[in-house]
This record gives C-alpha cells, sequence and structure tokens, in this order.
C-alpha cells in the first residue's frame, strides 16, 4: 500500500493535465501546419532525406532549364540550316543552267550575279544570331559576327569550340555547330577525290567530277592525267605506276583505274593534262568563290569554254557534297533534339517520384493526424474530468 | 492519588496539545514544498510501583519527529541534478535546431541556389545579368553560413550568461547552507531538533542541485557538507566556499567551471559535473556548440576552396585567369595560457581541403615528443619533430622547443562558418571559359575527337603555350610543346596529362599523322567550359568524402538526432523524477485526509483528558468539601 501525499497529488494531476494538454496542442499545430517534420527531432533521417531530395530535385530542375535552352538553339540552327540548303538548292538549279551550251558570256554572267546574291544570303545565314546576343555558327567566338564577306572572299572568325549544357547527369551536349563543322569542313568534289583541268589546256576536253566504283581500291594517291594525241597516260604520283587508255569514241573517254571511274569528254589537244586529287576540305564559300569565278571569265575559246566547264562540273559536285553536308548535320541537330527529349520525358517521371518521396517525409498524413489529434483531445478530457471529481474528495467536506 | 490523576491528566493534555499542535502545522504546511511532515512519538511515562502494583504516570512525548528518509532525500536530490541537466540541454538543442527547420530557406537549399545559378550562367555566360545572379546566389550562400555561425556564437554568449546566473545561485544557496549548518548544529547542541530549520536546509540543497549537483554527507553535530560529484568540497561545517567561471587554459572560447579554494581557482572538468542546470548548459556549449561549428565550418571551407580553386583554372570576363571568389580561410592555431615557452608558436596551413575532418586538434610536446591528437575521436599521431601533415592539414612550430607540457590548440575549421565572405565584387570576376582550347586541323584523316580539356592545379605559368600531339602509327603519340615532349600510346577515354599543365581525353581512331592542338582559347567570350566544371562541383566528393548536399543533409539529421536524444533523455529524467519524488512525499508529504482523521482522534483525547482533569477536580472538590 502506497501512502499518497496530498501535495504530491496535486501536483501530478497538474503535470500530468499540462503533458496532456501539450500533445494535444501539437498535434492540433502539425494539423494547422500540414507539416510532419517542423524542426528535424521530429524525424531525423527524414530530415536529412528532405534536404537530399530537396536538391535532387533542384538539380532536375536545373537540367530542365538546359534542356529548354539546348531545344531552342537546336531548333533555332536547324531552322538556319534548311533554309541555307533551300538556298543551295537555287544555286545548285543555277550552276546546273549554265552547263547549257547555248549560254553566252552575258547569260553567264547574270548567273555570276545571281550566285552573288545567293552568297550574301548564305552568309546572312551562316551569320544568324542566336537570340541572346550571341551566334549560332560561331563556335565560342561569339562576340562578333563569325563570316566577313569581302566581295567573294569570306572568312571565317569564329572558333572551332562550342558552347555545351549539361541536359542531364553528366551528359554534355553540344548545342550549337561551330561554323566550322558546319559550312567548312565539307569534303570538296565528289567527296573521294577532285578533278581538274591544266590551265595550258588547248583542246576542249572536260574531265568530270568523277565517281567511286569501288571503295577498297581507292589508294588516297593523287594523279595526273596526260593526253599525249592518241592515248591518256595516267600516273599514281605515289609510286609512279601509270595506266594507259584509248579514247573512246563519240568524245567521251571513260577512265577506270584504282576504283574510280573518271570521263573526260570533248576533244583534248595533245599535251593536255588534267590532275586527280585525294578531295581535301572546302568550305562552300569557296566553292561559291569558284563557281563564280569560272562563270564571270569570258570564253574567248572553245578551249577556254571547256575549262569553265570543267570548273562548273566540279563546283556543281562540291555544291552536291555541300547540300548532303547540310542534310548531314540537320540530322546530328535532329538526333540531339531526340536525346535531349528523351531526356526530359525520363526526368518528367523521376521529378514526379522525388516529389512524391519528399512529400512523404515532410508532409502530415491529414487522416492520421486528425486522428492523433482527436485521440489525444479525448485523453486530455478524460484527464481534466478525472481531476475534477478526484479534486473534490476530502475528508474535511463530511467533519 | 488524586495528585496522581491530575499529573496524569495534565500529561494527557499537554500530550494531545502537542499532537494538535503538530497536527495543525502539518495542515497549515501541506502545500509547502519542502516540508516533512511531524508526527508526535508518545510513550508512556516511567511507571511507578506501590505495594507490588505497578502504576503508570500517564503520557510523555518523546519527540516531534520529522518523517524523513535520508536515503530517498538523496535519490531525489541526485534525479533533480540529472533532470535539471537534461532539461536545461533540451531546451537548448531545441533552440538550436529551429535553425534547420525550414529546408527551403536554410544552407542546403542556398547550396542548391548557388549551383542552380552556376548552370544557368552556363547557358548564358557573357550574359552580365546571369553573372551577376551567380555573385549574388554566391553571396547568398556566405551569408546563411554566417548567420548558421553567428546564431551558434549568440547561443554561446547566451548560455555563459546563463552560466553565470548559476553560479551566482549556487553560491547564494551554499551561502545559506552553511549558516543552517551553524544555527542548526547550535540547537542540536542545545539538545533541540529545530525541524524547520533542517526543512530549510533540505530545500536549499534540493535548489542547489538543480544549478549543480552535489552529494551531501551529514556530520556528528548536525551540519551536512556538500561535495561536487568530482569530490571538491562546497560547504563544510559552516564555512561555504564559491564557484565561478573561468575559461578553458587550452581554449578561451571555452567556460570552465572551479571551485575557489584559498583564493586559487580549482577547475572541475566538464565531464565530472554530475548533473545540475550547470551541467547541461556547460556540456550543450563546450560540446554541442562546438560540434555544430566544426561541422558547418568543414562544409563552408571544402566547398568555398573548392569553388576558389575552380574559379582560378579558368579566365574570367575579361581574359585574365580568374581569382578566388570567396575570400580563403585560414585555420587558426594558439598556445595554451599556462605553457611555459611563450616563444614558441604553432602555425597551420590548408593542404588538401578535401580531407578536412570537423575536429580540433590538440599539439603537446612532453618528453622529448610531439604528439597531435584529433579532438572528436582522440586519434593520436607522435613526431620528433613539430610538423605534421595530417587530414589535410600542415601544421608547423617556430622557435621551437616548448617548455615540456606546454600544449597548443588547432581549430582548423570552427570559425569558418562566421568568416566566409565573398572576395569578388564584379560578375566579370567569374571565370566561366576555360584558358586553353583544342583544335583539330582540317587535314587530320582519321575520327580522333576532344571529349573534354582539363586544366590542372596548379595553374601552370606555361599553360596557354602552343602544344600538339601527333599520332604515329598503332596509336603512338608525342606530345610536343617547346622543348618538352611526351610520348605514349592513346587509348580512347582515358585521360593524358602533360606536364603538369592540363589532362586532355579524346575518342575516336587516329590516322598516323593526325594532330591535335592545344593552345590558349584566344577570343573564345563563349566558352562556358569552367562553369560547367564549376558546376560538377555540386556532385563531387569535396567534404571528406562527401559531396555538399550530403555533408549538410547529414549535418541536419545529426542535429535532429541530438535534438531528439536530448528530448527523449529529458522526458526520462524527469519520468524518474517524478517517481523519486512520489516516493519521498509518499514518506515525507502530508495528507490531508490522515491528519483530518488525526484532528479528531486528538481532539477526543484532549477532550477526554480535559474530562479526566474535571473528574479529578470534582474528586478533590468532594475532599475538600467534606466537614
Amino acid at each position: 500500500m502506497q501512502r499518497v501525499s496530498t501535495l504530491m497529488q496535486f501536483m501530478a494531476s497538474e503535470q500530468s493535465l499540462s503533458a496532456t494538454q501539450s500533445d494535444m496542442v501539437q498535434a492540433q499545430a502539425r494539423i494547422a501546419s500540414g507539416k510532419r517534420i517542423s524542426v528535424p527531432s521530429d524525424d531525423p533521417g527524414g530530415a536529412g532525406e528532405s534536404v537530399t531530395l530537396r536538391s535532387n530535385l533542384a538539380q532536375l530542375d536545373q537540367y530542365k532549364s538546359n534542356q529548354n535552352q539546348a531545344e531552342y538553339t537546336l531548333n533555332q540552327s536547324d531552322n538556319a540550316l534548311s533554309q541555307f540548303g533551300d538556298v543551295l538548292a537555287t544555286v545548285k538549279q543555277n550552276i546546273v543552267a549554265a552547263g547549257n551550251g547555248g549560254y553566252t558570256d552575258a547569260d553567264r554572267q547574270a548567273l555570276a550575279t545571281n550566285l552573288e546574291g545567293l552568297l550574301s544570303q548564305m552568309v546572312g545565314l551562316a551569320n544568324t544570331s542566336d537570340g541572346a546576343g550571341g551566334y549560332l555558327f560561331a563556335g565560342t567566338r561569339d562576340g562578333a559576327a563569325p563570316f566577313a564577306q569581302s566581295g567573294t572572299t569570306i572568312s571565317y572568325g569564329g572558333d572551332a569550340n562550342t558552347q555545351r549544357l549539361e541536359v542531364s547527369d553528366n551528359r554534355f551536349l553540344q548545342t550549337k555547330l561551330t561554323g566550322d563543322e558546319a559550312f567548312l569542313r565539307i569534303r570538296a568534289g565528289n567527296g573521294t577525290f577532285t578533278t581538274a583541268a591544266a590551265a595550258t589546256n588547248t583542246g576542249t576536253g572536260v574531265i568530270d567530277p568523277g565517281g567511286v566504283v569501288d571503295p577498297s581500291q581507292i589508294t588516297g594517291s593523287g594523279y595526273s592525267i596526260a593526253y599525249d594525241g592518241s592515248k591518256y597516260v595516267v600516273t599514281r604520283s605515289s609510286d609512279g605506276t601509270q595506266f594507259n587508255f584509248t579514247p573512246g569514241s563519240n568524245g567521251t573517254t571513260s577512265l577506270q583505274f584504282d576504283g574510280m571511274s573518271i570521263a573526260i569528254n570533248g576533244t583534248p589537244a595533245a599535251g593536255d593534262s588534267f590532275t586527280v586529287q585525294p578531295a581535301g576540305y572546302q568550305s562552300i564559300f569557296d566553292t561559291m568563290a569558284q563557281a563564280i569565278a569560272a562563270l564571270r571569265t569570258p570564253t574567248s575559246s572553245s578551249a577556254a569554254l571547256a575549262r569553265v566547264n570543267t570548273a562548273l562540273g566540279s563546283a556543281q559536285a562540291s555544291v552536291d557534297q555541300a547540300i548532303a553536308h547540310v542534310g548531314t548535320e540537320r540530322a546530328q541537330l535532329g538526333s540531339a533534339l531526340d536525346e535531349v527529349s528523351g531526356y526530359a520525358s525520363v526526368q518528367a517521371s523521376r521529378t514526379v517520384d522525388l516529389q512524391t518521396q519528399l512529400s512523404g517525409f515532410e508532409n502530415a498524413d491529414m487522416a492520421q493526424a486528425i486522428s492523433a489529434m482527436t485521440q489525444k483531445q479525448l485523453v486530455y478530457t478524460a484527464a481534466i474530468q478525472s481531476y475534477s471529481s478526484i479534486s473534490k474528495l476530502s475528508l474535511f467536506n463530511y467533519l | 492519588m488524586s495528585t496522581g490523576i491530575l499529573s496524569i491528566a495534565n500529561s494527557a493534555l499537554s500530550a494531545a496539545y502537542t499532537a494538535l499542535r503538530t497536527t495543525g502545522n502539518n495542515i497549515a504546511n501541506a502545500s509547502t514544498p519542502g516540508y516533512t511532515r511531524e508526527v508526535v512519538d508518545l510513550v508512556p511515562q516511567v511507571g511507578s510501583s506501590s505495594a507490588g502494583t505497578y502504576f503508570g504516570e500517564g503520557v510523555a512525548v518523546a519527540q516531534v519527529r520529522r518523517v524523513y528518509d535520508a536515503f530517498l532525500t538523496q535519490q531525489a536530490n541526485q534525479a533533480t541534478a540529472s533532470s535539471s541537466a537534461a532539461d536545461a540541454r533540451s531546451t537548448l538543442m531545441n533552440q538550436l535546431q529551429t535553425m534547420f527547420s525550414d529546408p527551403t530557406t536554410g544552407i542546403g537549399a542556398s547550396i542548391d541556389q548557388f549551383f542552380g545559378a552556376v548552370q544557368a550562367a552556363s547557358q548564358h555566360p557573357t550574359d552580365p545579368a546571369s553573372r551577376q545572379a551567380l555573385l549574388s546566389a554566391a553571396g547568398q550562400l556566405a551569408s546563411r553560413f554566417n548567420e548558421a555561425g553567428s546564431r551558434l556564437q549568440d547561443m554561446r554568449s547566451s548560455t555563459s550568461q546563463q552560466l553565470q546566473q548559476e553560479t551566482v545561485n549556487v553560491n547564494s544557496a551554499a551561502q545559506q547552507i552553511a549558516k543552517l549548518n551553524s544555527q542548526i548544529a547550535f540547537a542540536l547542541g542545545n539538545g533541540t531538533t529545530p525541524n524547520d530549520l533542517l526543512d530549510q536546509r533540505d530545500t536549499a540543497i534540493r535548489t542547489l542541485n538543480q544549478s549543480l549537483q552535489v552529494s551531501a554527507v551529514p556530520q556528528n553535530d548536525g551540519s551536512v557538507n556538500l561535495f561536487l560529484a568530482n569530490g571538491q568540497a562546497l560547504v563544510v561545517g559552516a564555512a561555504a566556499n564559491k564557484i565561478g567561471l573561468s575559461t578553458s587554459v587550452t581554449d578561451p572560447q571555452q567556460p570552465q567551471v572551479g571551485v575557489y579554494v584559498g583564493g586559487q581557482f580549482n577547475p572541475v572538468q566538464s565531464n565530472q559535473l554530475g548533473g545540475g542546470k550547470i551541467a547541461g548548459l556547460i556540456q550543450f556549449v563546450n560540446q554541442d556548440v562546438p560540434t555544430l561549428e566544426n561541422d558547418l565550418g568543414q562544409l563552408a571551407t571544402s566547398l568555398s576552396a573548392a569553388v576558389n580553386t575552380q574559379n582560378q583554372l579558368g579566365n574570367d570576363g575579361n581574359g585574365s585567369p580568374g581569382g578566388n571568389v570567396f575570400a580563403p580561410l585560414a585555420p587558426t592555431a594558439f598556445a595554451a595560457s599556462t605553457n611555459g615557452n611563450t616563444a614558441t608558436q604553432v602555425s597551420a596551413t590548408f593542404s588538401d581541403t578535401t580531407q578536412l575532418q570537423a575536429s580540433d586538434y590538440r599539439l603537446v610536446y612532453s618528453g622529448g615528443q610531439y604528439t597531435l591528437t584529433r579532438l572528436s575521436d582522440g586519434k593520436q599521431w607522435t613526431s620528433a619533430s613539430p610538423s605534421f601533415t595530417q587530414d589535410g592539414l600542415s601544421i608547423t612550430m617556430s622557435n621551437a622547443p616548448p617548455a615540456s607540457g606546454d600544449s597548443f590548440t588547432i581549430q582548423p575549421v570552427r570559425a569558418a562558418a562566421r568568416d566566409l565572405a565573398l572576395a569578388i565584387t564584379q560578375p566579370s570576376e567569374i571565370a566561366a571559359a576555360s584558358p586553353i582550347a583544342g583544335a583539330l586541323p582540317a587535314a587530320n584523316t582519321g575520327t580522333i575527337a576532344i571529349d573534354d580539356l582539363t586544366v590542372l592545379w596548379p595553374r601552370a605559368a606555361n599553360l596557354t603555350n602552343a602544344t600538339s600531339i601527333t599520332f604515329g602509327a598503332g596509336n603512338t603519340y608525342t606530345i610536343t610543346s617547346g622543348a618538352v615532349t611526351q610520348s605514349g600510346t592513346y587509348q580512347a577515354g582515358q585521360p593524358i596529362s602533360f606536364d603538369s599543365r592540363w589532362s586532355i581525353t579524346m575518342h575516336g581512331v587516329p590516322k598516323a599523322g593526325d594532330v591535335v592542338n592545344i593552345g590558349a582559347n584566344a577570343g573564345g567570350v563563349g566558352d562556358n567550359t569552367n562553369l560547367l566544371k564549376l558546376a560538377q562541383l555540386q556532385k563531387a566528393a569535396l567534404v571528406n568524402g562527401a559531396t555538399p548536399t550530403q555533408a549538410i543533409a547529414t549535418i541536419v539529421a545529426r542535429v535532429g538526432d541530438e535534438a531528439q536524444g536530448a528530448q527523449v533523455s529529458s522526458t526520462s529524467q524527469q519520468g524518474i523524477l517524478n517517481s523519486v519524488l512520489t516516493a519521498e512525499s509518499s514518506m515525507s508529504g502530508v495528507n490531508l485526509d490522515e491528519e483530518a482523521s488525526r484532528l479528531i482522534q486528538y481532539q477526543q483525547q484532549y477532550q477526554a483528558a480535559a474530562k479526566l482533569l474535571a473528574a479529578a477536580k470534582t474528586m478533590f472538590d468532594t475532599i475538600l468539601n467534606l466537614p
């Protein structure tokens, strides 16, 4: 049997009333704030997780912003290249037209003027701004327009580096093409080799750009083709090997060697020569300059006309290369865009996941909080009622 | 005969009266805290024998006894001390943890915002608005750390003030107890038991235990000697020693409690205080606060150092090498105030901030050996020479050797959170671009391409010297820069470092004769390479193996854990205290119902004794009225 002192009785009741009341008030505060964790001690592990989850969500936001910017820039570049491709198509039309046998010098001059206009358009497109004070095709030197035009000479002032953005964890995506990539690094001629006629030729032989019939036999060497009046002698520069070909009938000779096939049309004179070189890079602007120069050349003789036609043929092949190149670059942009939208959708669902997790830690489960509060209210009410009935009991009431 | 009855009646009356008085006293003091109920011990008077018959001589009051159990009282004192300590620490820990209660405005959020601003600036590196936003975010980051650091400093000083107040309380209680000791000894010497003085003394000891744990040892003369938990005497008889606050000789920011004995200050070790509010406050200010200061300081130091390094590896908006973004932080080191050789000084610098620990260090010289102790976990290193490179710190001594026994404290990161500040003021000072760039000549026939070009730390003076990597047959390469050459075999994706200047990673298949040129990034104002590297710091193990976010998340969880632990401890100590107090009160407390029934009992006895007196008087009158 435990003796209970009066003082202790009242103090104990007082303490337990105060404790149940404080419990009830805390439960109510939790409902009012909607927060499960109002101080870290409410759930230390959860509080730590919450910091981490918030940081992950913030990173995903950053990536999303980068993705949007990347999309914008990639689309802009694609637009510019699409327009550039349209201009190239018109350029090709003009060059093809120039091959018309009935054209005079004056006709070709007119075409040259057309091409000059188109060239200016191309430079304008190559200098497209990126909408934020920089340029789409300048690499990282985007303080000024990358392409400068002086007559038909276009020079590139940008560089070969480019801005990248982190569009997903550790994925640094190139968002722009450099001017280099887009317009300068285009393989000349037919993409594998170029052909040219010597300036001293006196015949009317026109060498065509040629084609590759068997890539496995391409040697990468240069060649010289000499016509000695009765046959064509092809000399491979790397080792001096020679091939002989007899001219074909009806004004066309087809030369096939080392996996290449080249046609010489017209009638070369004895002593005329032609060269074949492995294709280096040639900017589209240089191609345009060549084409314009050829068109502006007066053709006083049939030999001169032949040289002009050779040059135009070469230019046309290079323009074809450029058109294909623009297509390839646009495909690269397109796949980058696909990649970005892939990240965007994966990320969207990951964001939702993280937010759900975060909410699980931070936000109070309303149903549980309300029932906890109701229970504490009940306990408090019982405590108050029992206190009032017990406190009335005293022997002094009955004496 | 009748005189016998008279004296018996008298004794009954006076006994009943004393009992009633005592009961009345109990009733009056039923609610007085610290009051010990009194009971009257009644014993029969020594009887007398007459003609072979033994006659009782009435009742005597042996004593008015305090119903007191020394053991229960001692238990209650101890429980009071423990509960006060736990409660004081829990209150302070709850205040401490509020600085982490809003995850949207805390340090974690400002770290996220800083790196978000870096990413945003990487989209438009030349845009002044983006750079300004990054500058502001860096400033915000420093501010948040500063706020946390000053909050901790404020709590330290307010806790010190509370400690002062508590020592005053202890001293005045000790004085009071000493005075009571002499009064009680005097009264007991005179043969009386001064119950109310004893109660007063017990109350004073209980109050004292709330401030500081003491154990009471009763002496033969009735006085009680008080001893602190480490055995030092506080009250001896009628003399009381004073306690006071001083600062630790090894760390001027650490308060120390001690006893003044004969004018000399004898400090008490923090872990030997036992209980009492003072113990709780000391634990908070000497353990919880410095631990958090070190945790935050470790994060601030390693993060700011990494950002500074990366900014210096890049070129700013004016094309010059970047500088420090944050003012560089440095460790503090100082000698103990009791050192014999005052000319010896210790200094420390950071050798690798990624290995910093959240701890203070002590360097002690004794017996020709230098011992460096990491205070957080006690790990030690010894050396015969006073220089150490450990945990990312480089420690040296000037004017060595010190006197034997001298000690020095090194605090690498304690003040970092308070001291973190921006060093840059202009948006252009942010180094967005890389100082070098790679270029692939058009003549290359292979598919070699550059994945990554990283500037190495420290930034070499000849970093931007033109260099070329030329590939030979079978994937071999030779790097040439002036007279410096290096050769190797290329492997896609493997970094190649050159002359401590830079490191390059490439992919693709090179053909013999292909060249990669590395040189100054001239004119590349739109380059954002350095910002991309800055952004990667968010995921790097900068803080002793953890990323900055992991570090702050761990801090938040740890503080929450400590606060929760303090709450639980406080609640359980309170529970123990309640049950001990209940037991004490059950023995010594007044129960009004009990006193009410005693009242009736002694009232009846008094009435009966009065009736006895009346009967004796009647008998006497009868005899007197005989003719």
